[in-house]
């Protein structure tokens, strides 16, 4: 029997279905970890809504759930991406929401540098927007991606454990966030010290650049980034190595010091 | 030897540095390799290129016109802003 998820995330809307032997295991699991992106039944498409070509998921054996997981937030991240191509402007980042304001920090970093370990973070604090990509409007709108977290496993081994938000205590995010700074992680596990430092224009446009997805695609693709960078800017780079040291400076960008 | 230029998705000037996105990266211009670059919009040889440069950007001082313009056109055929015609 296929079990339908209908996800809402990055203004698209998406169906992950679940098949297999094991897909009442798989949806079950889906519906706790996904639960900031869940639709309800008979919910109205928004009139802007994009929506992505169905993911499925399929589970045989459910000694194989956490490496599914893991595979369909791939899988739905790619065809979320997919579907807003040409729209937004999209970073690899975290981002997070003063409940209040809607002033959203965003952090530009790869995969594996320290975006989920920030986001579980900042998120009790602060509203959770995403650990993953933050897709951006023309006005600087942030589109949620309230996806789990991907967290690695204490021994490093094995799939990431897709977490809710919920599980993990995240505050949900204001209605109406908007990107009010971004900074470049820089995480390196032997600093002696954290800091902040401005990035020139240049190097933080190329700096975004490459921690973004089908930025061609869009029109006018450095025209568009050199808006974003020039309302938010100047783009600050965080060096750090615990992500505690710099949780109070980014408090503070949030609420719009510096 | 002719060049041409690559076709930016866009381009961007600031601060007078420059920026190419092609469809497969982004590429950061020198003032000279940015008049090259916009000297290049059609099929164009090198020569010509080098003589263009020297009259903007003066002479090198150890080699000649042809040697540096052919040194920085390789340079930007690597980088795929520029295509052998």
């Amino acid at each position: 029997m296929t079990h339908v998820l209908r996800l809402s995330a990055l203004g698209t809307r998406l169906d992950v279905r679940c098949t297999g032997e094991r897909a009442d295991v798989m949806a079950a699991s889906m519906q706790v970890a996904w639960s900031r992106c869940l639709v309800e039944d008979g919910a109205a498409t928004p009139p802007q809504a994009r929506t992505a070509p169905p993911v499925e998921a399929r589970l045989d054996d459910a000694d194989d759930l956490a490496g599914r997981l893991m595979l369909t937030t791939q899988d739905v991240t790619r065809a979320l991406i997919r579907a807003r191509v040409g729209t937004l402007l999209m970073l690899h980042a975290g981002a997070v929401s003063d409940p209040v304001t809607g002033r959203s920090l965003v952090y530009v970093a790869a995969g594996g540098t320290g975006k989920t370990t920030l986001s579980s973070r900042l998120g009790r604090r602060f509203g959770y927007l995403t650990d993953e990509t933050v897709g951006v409007d023309e006005d600087g709108g942030i589109l949620p991606y309230p996806k789990p977290l991907s967290v690695r496993r204490p021994d490093g081994t094995g799939p990431k454990d897709e977490v809710s938000p919920d599980t993990l205590g995240l505050l949900p995010a204001h209605p109406r966030p908007h990107v009010a700074r971004v900074v470049l992680l820089d995480r390196q596990v032997d600093a002696a010290a954290h800091g902040m430092e401005e990035v020139g224009f240049m190097d933080a446009l190329f700096a975004l650049t490459e921690q973004s997805s089908s930025l061609p695609s869009l029109h006018q693709p450095l025209q568009r980034l050199a808006r974003f960078i020039d309302a938010t800017g100047p783009v600050l780079r965080v060096r750090y190595a615990e992500s505690a040291d710099i949780e109070p400076d980014l408090a503070g960008l949030i609420a719009g010091a510096r | 030897m002719r060049v041409q230029r690559r076709e930016p998705v866009d381009l961007l000037v600031r601060d007078g540095e420059t920026a190419v996105l092609l469809a497969d990266g982004i590429v950061r211009l020198s003032e000279l390799s940015a008049v090259l670059y916009d000297l290049a919009r059609e099929q164009v040889e090198v020569e010509a290129l080098a003589r263009d440069l020297e009259e903007r950007f003066g002479a090198p001082a150890e080699r000649t016109s042809v040697q540096a313009t052919m040194d920085a056109v390789r340079d930007m055929v690597e980088a795929g802003l520029l295509t052998e015609t």
